[in-house]
C-alpha cells in the first residue's frame, strides 16, 4: 500500500487519494490549430518517465501535484498546484 | 481475547452547536472575534473553556461549543454579516466521543494511520475510518473524536459498535 | 505401532495432554502440540494422503508447509496442512482427493495409466469427438482438485488490524533472532515474527545429535525476553511484501497489515529434493523432516535407514537419527571427493559411507504402503549417469534425503530485490536491495551457525544506520567449506516415477519432454509442466527445474532466471482477506419514516434510496404505476436529499460559473434558476443540474446523486487553475430535499408555506427563500417528473418535520410518496433525459438534444473548443423520444436494444417504459440523423429477435392542464 506524501496533511495511504491525470497546460484554445486541440484533449504521454500528475485527497478535498517516474513509481516530490516551492519527499 | 468488563463507550456528541466556515480571511476573522484560532494546519485547541476550533487544512475551521451556543451563536451570526475571502460552511455533523481501554485497538481496525505516538495529541486528522471521510483528533490514547457527515451517521455508529462487542460483550451503546 | 521417543528436553509436544481425533475413521491418540501428521507418524500411519494426479500414496516429505503431501478435510473446512495445524480433541479427519480413503483409493488405477498421461497431455487429448468432451471434463474435474467446498461454511468475521512498527523481521530463526536482539539495544520498536508454533527456525531441529544448537536457541530466547521493545509474535506468516514496507501478517484469526519503517527478510532456505526412482514413497522424507519428527514431536521417522545426501547436511541428519535410536544402514554421498567435516564422527560409529554413489531405485514393499528396499550404485557427476552395471541393494524402512537449497526469497522478489546466483552456495542471494528492506542467514546465503548469527547482526547494523541510529559496523563473511547445494542431484530412470514436484506429480522426463516440445524457458516451462503451481508453489521444485533445464538447455543457471514469486507466502483463506469489509451507506434524514411507509430501498451509489412504497396486496409494478398516477392525478412527494448540492460564494461567483458550466450566468436575475450543463475538455457531457442565484456572489447549485462528488471535486481542480475570487462550499450532507409534484401540489403547498406561490409570483425556473411549517426553506420550481413541481431545500435536521408536515396537509388531496421508480418513469413522460442513463462516456449535447443549454460565444467554457471542433463534423446520431407502435404478443424491447435499419445497427434504445398516464409504451433511443424525423418510425429489435415499431414523437409525451411546457 504505497504511501503518498500530501503537502498538508502529510504521509497517507494512497487509498485516500483519487487519481487525477497527468497535469497538462492547455494550449490556447483562440489560437491553436483543431488538430493540436485534439491532441491536447486525447492524447498522453505513455512512455515511462517523471511525470507531474494530479491526485485528489478525498477526506480533506485537497489537490495535489505529484512528481512521480511511472517506470520505478517512485514520488521525487509532491506540492500545491498554485505552489512554487516543492515538498521534498522520503522515498 | 474476550474481556467481562467494558472497554470501549462510544458517546454521541452531535447535538453539540457547531460552525464552519472557510477562506483566506478566515483565520484573521475569528482572531478579530477573539477566538483563538491554531497557529498551524491541522491542528485543534481551546478558546476560552467552552469553545472547540479545529484548523482543518490551511483556511478552513470548524468551531464546536463544547458547554454553551455562546460562541457559535456569535459566529453564526457575524457569517451573517458578509466579509470578503470568509465563506460560510454549514454544518451537519455526527460528532462521536471513543473512550475506554481498547480505544486504539479499536481505531487499529478502522484506520491506517498510526495513532499511538504521543505526538498525535491535539493534530487534526482528515482521513478515512471505517471506509469513509472523518474527521480524528486525539486527546489520549483512550479518549478520541471522530466527526462525519451525518448521512453516515447511522453506518459509522453500527459499524463502531459491533467492533466494540466483538472485545467485549459489554460494550453495548 | 509406535514410534513416539521417550520425553526429551524442548519437544513441542505436551505429554500431560493427550488428545483423540479420527483419521480415515480410525481413531488415533496424540498431544497437545503434535501437528496431524507427526500424531499420525506416531501411531506408525504411513499412508496420509494420495498425490493429485496420480493418485500414489504418500507419506511426509517436508514436514514444514513446503508441500502438501497430507491435506485434510475436518468435513466443514477443507485442505487443512496436516504437517503444520495442530491436533484439536475430537477431530475427525479424512484425506482429500481420494475416493473410497487413503488406503483404498479407487484411483490410484492412475498411477497405471500414467503414460498415456504425460505432462499437458489434456491439451491435445479430448478434443475429438468434440461431444465428448462434457464428459471427460466432468470426469478430470472429478479425480483432479483438492478439497470438496463447503457450502454451508460458517461465516465468522476475521479481524483485520493496522499496526506500526520500526523494524519488521520476518522469520525467528538464528539470523532473525540474531537481528533482533543487535537492534533492540537502540530502543527501536521490533516486531518478529515466524510461521512456526516456536520461535528458533532450523535450531530447533537441526542438531546434528548434541546440544550445540538446543544451548543457543535457549540462551538468544532468554536474551529475548529482556527486551520489552521486541514483541515475538509465533504461528503468523509474512503473506507478502507490497510497497513501502507494507506487509500483511496472516494470524490463525485475521491478519495484522504492519506498516514498517525497515524490514529483514530472514525467512532461511527450503530443503530440495534429490531426484530418484520413487523418492516419494512414504517413508522417504527430506532431511530435515527426519529432523522436526524427532526433535520437534519426539518421533522415530523410521526404523531402519538409509541417507541419501549431496552435501554436508546428510550426515548432520544421520547423527541425529542415530540419537534417536534409529538404524543407519548406510549414508550415500553423491559427492565422490568433498569431505564432511562429520565424516569421521559417522565412521567411528561404524556407519557405512558410500561416496559417489547415488539411490538409483526406492522399492516399495508388496502392498505400496511404504520402503522396502534400496538399490544404489555409483555415480557420474560429471555425466549425470548412473552406472548401472554395479547395482547394490541395501534393506531398510525409510530414507532421508538431502541436496541442498532454495532460498526463501518470495518477499525480497516481491520488494523488487535483484537476485543473483552466488556460484559458491550454489544458490540466488541478494543482489541489489532497495531503501529499507535487508536479508539476512541462508536465504541470504550464510549457512555456518556463527555465520548466520553474524549476518543477523550485520543486517541489524545496517537498519540502525538508515534510522539514524548510532550503530557500530559489522562484517558478515561469505560462506567457506563446501557447497551447501548440489548443482545436479537427479538420477534418471527408464521407468521414471522420479518426482521433481510431488505437488503436481512431474518427473524428471516431463522436463525433457517439455524441452522438446518447445517449452524450454522458464516460464513456458513452467505452464507446461505446472512445475511450482501447486499448492507449494515451488517452495521444494522450483530450484531442481531450473537446474534441469539448465543442464537441457546447457546453459548456466543464473541464464535461466526464475519465475516470480507472488503472494501469498502461504495459501490465505479469503475470509482472512476480507476480514471486516466496510460497505458504507448513507441515508437521509427521512430514511427512518420511508423504512416505516414499507420502502424497498435501491442502492444507488452509496446512498440508500425508495424504489417505491410497497402495499400489501399489490405487486411492485402497480404500486409503481399507482404511485406514477397519483402525480399525474393529484399530488405525491419524493426525498431527493441525495442530490448533490454546491454554494459557490464571492466576487468571481458567477464568472467561475460561466466557465466551469456550458450556458450563461453572468446576467442570471436574483431568484431564478437555469439549466445547467457541465461537459468535459473533450466536449463530452459530465452532469447536469440547476443554477439558482440567491444574491451577487452567491449561486446555489444541484448536481446528480451519482456525480455530485466528481462535480464538486472537478469545480476544485479549475479553481486551483483559475485562482478566481470565490468560495467552493459542498452542502451535499447539509441539505435535504424533497420534490413535492403534480396538479394539486401548489394547492398542498400553500398550506405550509408563508411566501406566496401564485404562478406571478413564483413562476417556474424560480427560486425562493420562505418559511415551510415554520422552518427555513429555499423552493425551486422544477419541471423534471411534472410540470408543476417544487423542489424544496431545507436544513437536513428539518427535512423530517416539513416531510411530515406535507404529508398531513397533502391528505385532502390523497397525497402519496413515490420512489426513484415512479420517478423515472415520470420524468421519461415529461421527455427528460437523465446523465449517465440517456447519455455515455462519448456523449455530447448535439447528440443529446441539449444544445439549448450551450452558449458558444462565452469568451471561455470547459469544451467549447472541443465543440467547435465536433460541429464541423455531421452529427452521428441523435437522442429521439418514441412512442412504442405495440402489438399483442409482441415482446417489449429493454433499454440497449439495438435500432436497426437495413439490417445494420443504427442505434439503440436508452429508456423505455410503460406510461400509466399514456397506457403505451415511451422511450428515448439514439437514432442516426435519417431516423430522427418526428413522426417518422424506426425498428427496434428484441431479446427475442423480433423486430419492433417504434415512432418518434414531441417532448413532453405528458402535458398537464396548465399547458406550458418547454421542449
Amino acid at each position: 500500500m504505497k504511501i503518498l506524501h500530501c503537502p498538508i496533511n502529510g504521509p497517507r495511504p494512497i487509498s485516500e487519494f483519487i487519481f487525477g491525470g497527468e497535469y497538462r497546460t492547455m494550449p490556447d484554445p483562440d489560437t491553436c490549430s483543431d488538430k493540436d486541440w485534439a491532441d491536447y484533449v486525447h492524447n498522453r504521454s505513455g512512455g515511462p518517465g517523471v511525470k507531474k500528475e494530479w491526485w485528489y485527497h478525498a477526506p480533506s478535498g485537497t489537490w495535489i501535484i505529484a512528481e512521480r517516474d511511472t517506470g520505478s513509481d517512485q514520488v521525487m516530490a509532491t506540492y500545491l498546484p498554485n505552489s512554487i516551492t516543492k515538498e521534498a519527499t522520503h522515498e | 481475547m474476550m474481556q467481562t468488563k467494558e472497554t470501549i463507550v462510544i458517546s454521541d456528541l452531535s447535538h453539540l452547536p457547531r460552525v464552519g466556515l472557510k477562506g483566506p480571511q478566515a483565520a484573521d476573522w475569528l482572531i478579530g472575534k477573539q477566538i483563538k484560532v491554531p497557529e498551524k494546519p491541522n491542528a485543534c485547541r481551546t478558546s476560552g473553556e467552552g469553545t472547540l476550533v479545529l484548523r482543518l487544512g490551511l483556511s478552513e475551521f470548524l468551531i464546536e461549543g463544547q458547554t454553551d451556543q455562546l460562541t457559535t451563536n456569535k459566529v453564526k451570526t457575524s457569517l451573517m454579516e458578509k466579509a470578503p475571502g470568509i465563506y460560510p460552511v454549514p454544518r451537519a455533523d455526527t460528532a462521536l466521543r471513543i473512550s475506554g481501554s481498547d480505544t486504539l485497538r479499536l481505531f487499529s481496525e478502522i484506520c491506517m494511520l498510526d495513532l499511538s505516538p504521543e505526538s498525535v495529541i491535539n493534530e487534526v486528522y482528515m482521513t478515512q475510518v471505517a471506509g469513509i471521510s472523518a474527521i480524528l483528533t486525539k486527546h489520549a490514547n483512550d479518549d478520541f473524536r471522530i466527526w462525519c457527515d451525518c448521512t453516515y451517521s447511522k453506518y459509522l455508529q453500527t459499524t463502531l459498535s459491533d467492533i466494540a462487542k466483538s472485545f467485549s460483550p459489554m460494550n453495548v451503546t | 505401532m509406535n514410534r513416539r521417543l521417550e520425553t526429551r528436553p524442548g519437544e513441542w509436544i505436551d505429554r500431560d495432554e493427550p488428545l483423540k481425533f479420527s483419521f480415515e475413521g480410525k481413531e488415533y491418540t496424540g498431544f497437545s502440540g503434535d501437528t496431524i501428521t507427526s500424531a499420525l507418524w506416531a501411531s506408525g500411519e504411513r499412508i496420509l494422503g494420495r498425490s493429485f494426479k496420480y493418485h500414489r500414496p504418500r507419506g511426509i516429505l517436508s514436514l514444514s508447509n513446503h508441500d502438501v503431501n497430507i491435506l485434510v478435510t475436518d468435513m466443514e473446512d477443507t485442505n487443512i496442512r496436516a504437517d503444520v495445524v495442530n491436533v484439536k480433541e475430537g477431530m475427525r479427519l479424512l484425506a482429500v482427493n481420494t475416493s473410497g480413503g487413503v488406503k483404498k483409493d479407487k484411483k490410484r488405477w492412475l498411477d497405471r495409466l500414467s503414460a498415456f498421461m504425460p505432462v499437458g497431455f489434456y491439451y491435445k487429448a479430448f478434443h475429438s469427438p468434440r461431444k465428448l468432451f462434457p464428459f471427460w471434463e466432468n470426469v478430470i474435474r472429478k479425480s483432479a482438485g483438492l478439497g470438496e467446498v463447503n457450502f454451508n461454511y460458517p461465516r465468522t468475521i476475521k479481524t483485520k488490524y493496522h499496526e506500526h512498527c520500526d523494524l519488521l523481521i520476518v522469520g525467528a530463526g538464528t539470523a532473525g533472532l540474531s537481528a533482533a536482539l543487535h537492534a533492540a539495544k537502540c530502543g527501536i520498536g521490533i516486531t518478529l515474527v515466524d510461521e512456526n508454533r516456536q520461535a528458533g527456525g532450523s535450531l530447533t531441529y537441526d542438531c546434528a545429535g548434541d546440544q550445540e544448537s538446543k544451548t543457543v536457541l535457549r540462551n538468544l530466547l532468554d536474551e529475548i525476553k529482556h527486551h520489552p521493545n521486541i514483541t515475538l509474535l509465533t504461528g503468523v506468516y509474512a503473506a507478502g511484501y507490497y510497497t513501502d514496507h507494507y506487509i500483511p501478517l496472516v494470524r490463525e484469526d485475521g491478519i495484522t497489515n504492519m506498516r514498517a519503517k525497515a524490514v529483514v527478510i530472514a525467512t532461511g532456505a527450503y530443503e530440495q529434493p534429490p531426484v530418484f526412482r520413487n523418492n516419494d514413497l512414504p517413508g522417504v522424507m527430506l532431511g530435515t523432516a527426519a529432523q522436526r519428527l524427532i526433535h520437534r514431536y519426539s518421533v522415530r521417522p523410521f526404523d531402519v535407514g538409509v541417507v541419501f545426501t549431496a552435501n554436508d547436511q546428510g550426515y548432520r541428519v544421520a547423527l541425529d537419527l542415530l540419537e534417536a535410536g534409529v538404524e543407519v544402514a548406510a549414508l550415500v554421498d553423491l559427492r565422490k571427493k568433498a569431505a564432511s567435516p562429520l565424516a569421521d564422527k559417522l565412521l567411528q560409529l561404524n556407519i557405512r559411507i558410500l561416496k559417489g554413489y547415488c539411490i538409483y531405485e526406492a522399492i516399495p514393499t508388496g502392498d505400496h504402503e511404504g520402503v522396502k528396499e534400496v538399490v544404489i550404485c555409483p555415480f557420474d557427476e560429471s555425466s549425470g549417469k548412473p552406472d548401472t552395471g554395479d547395482l547394490v541393494t541395501i534393506a531398510c524402512d525409510g530414507i532421508a534425503m538431502c541436496a541442498g537449497w532454495a532460498p526463501a526469497a518470495a518477499l525480497l522478489y516481491q520488494a523488487g530485490v535483484s537476485m543473483r546466483y552466488d556460484n559458491t552456495v550454489n544458490q540466488f542471494v541478494p543482489n541489489k536491495l532497495p531503501k529499507g528492506v535487508f536479508a539476512a542467514g541462508k536465504v541470504n546465503g550464510r549457512f555456518d551457525l556463527e555465520s548466520r548469527l553474524k549476518d543477523g547482526q550485520r543486517a541489524a547494523s545496517e537498519v540502525l544506520s538508515m534510522l539514524s541510529e548510532t550503530s557500530i559496523k559489522v562484517v558478515s563473511e561469505p560462506h567457506e567449506g563446501n557447497t551447501p547445494s548440489h548443482t545436479f542431484p537427479f538420477v534418471p530412470h527408464p521407468k521414471a516415477k522420479n518426482f521433481i514436484d510431488f505437488d503436481e506429480d512431474i518427473q524428471l522426463k516431463d522436463f525433457i519432454n517439455a524441452a522438446q516440445e518447445g517449452f524450454d524457458n522458464i516460464e513456458l516451462m513452467k505452464r507446461f509442466t505446472t512445475v511450482g503451481m501447486g499448492p507449494s508453489q515451488g517452495k521444494h521444485s522450483n530450484m531442481n527445474a531450473i537446474r534441469i533445464l539448465a543442464k537441457i538447455r546447457d546453459l548456466p543457471v543464473e541464464k535461466i532466471g526464475s519465475t516470480t514469486a507472488r503472494p501469498f507466502f502461504h495459501p490465505t483463506p479469503i475470509g482472512h482477506l476480507a476480514g471486516r469489509t466496510f460497505h458504507p451507506h448513507r441515508l437521509t434524514s427521512l430514511h427512518d419514516w420511508h423504512q416505516t411507509a414499507q420502502a424497498d430501498f435501491i442502492a444507488v451509489g452509496a446512498w440508500l434510496r425508495p424504489a417505491y412504497y410497497s402495499i400489501a396486496g399489490l405487486s411492485r409494478d402497480d404500486a409503481i404505476i399507482q404511485e406514477v398516477l397519483s402525480v399525474r392525478q393529484a399530488v405525491g412527494m419524493i426525498d431527493v436529499g441525495t442530490l448533490g448540492k454546491i454554494e459557490v460564494h464571492g466576487p468571481d461567483s458567477a464568472l467561475f460559473l460561466e466557465r466551469f458550466y456550458t450556458g450563461g450566468f453572468a446576467n442570471q436575475k436574483i431568484g431564478s434558476t437555469r439549466y445547467a450543463l457541465a461537459l468535459d475538455e473533450a466536449g463530452v457531457i459530465l452532469d447536469d443540474g440547476i443554477v439558482a442565484r440567491l444574491a451577487d456572489d452567491l449561486f446555489y447549485l444541484t448536481a446528480s446523486t451519482s456525480n455530485s462528488a466528481m462535480v464538486y471535486r472537478e469545480m476544485q481542480r479549475w479553481q486551483q487553475k483559475w485562482q478566481l475570487d470565490i468560495g467552493l462550499v459542498n452542502v451535499t450532507g447539509y441539505y435535504g430535499a424533497i420534490n413535492v409534484a403534480g396538479v394539486a401540489a401548489r394547492k398542498v403547498l400553500s398550506k405550509l408555506c408563508k411566501a406566496s406561490l401564485s404562478e406571478q409570483d413564483f413562476s417556474f425556473g424560480s427560486i425562493i427563500e420562505t418559511v415551510i411549517a415554520e422552518v427555513p426553506a429555499r423552493i425551486i420550481r422544477v419541471g423534471f417528473v411534472s410540470e408543476l413541481a417544487y423542489e424544496i431545500h431545507v436544513a437536513s435536521q428539518d427535512a423530517l418535520t416539513v416531510w411530515v408536515a406535507l404529508m398531513e396537509a397533502g391528505e385532502p388531496e390523497k397525497i402519496r410518496p413515490f420512489g426513484v421508480e415512479a420517478q423515472r418513469i415520470l420524468r421519461l413522460e415529461m421527455g427528460h433525459s437523465i446523465c449517465g442513463h440517456d447519455t455515455d462516456g462519448l456523449t455530447n449535447p448535439l447528440e443529446a438534444g441539449l444544445m439549448f443549454a450551450v452558449k458558444p460565444d462565452k469568451p471561455f467554457f470547459i469544451g467549447q473548443r472541443s465543440l467547435q471542433i465536433i460541429r464541423k463534423a455531421p452529427i452521428r446520431k441523435s437522442l429521439v423520444p418514441f412512442l412504442l407502435d405495440h402489438q399483442d404478443g409482441m415482446e417489449t424491447p429493454k433499454e440497449c436494444n439495438l435500432v436497426i435499419a437495413q439490417g445494420d445497427i443504427a442505434g439503440r434504445v436508452t429508456s423505455i417504459a410503460f406510461s400509466p398516464t399514456l397506457k403505451q409504451a415511451i422511450g428515448l433511443a439514439y437514432v442516426s440523423p435519417e431516423l430522427a424525423i418526428q413522426g417518422g418510425s424506426f425498428l427496434i429489435r428484441t431479446d427475442n429477435g423480433s423486430l419492433v415499431k417504434a415512432i418518434v414523437a414531441q417532448t413532453p409525451f405528458v402535458t398537464s392542464q396548465i399547458g406550458d411546457s418547454k421542449k
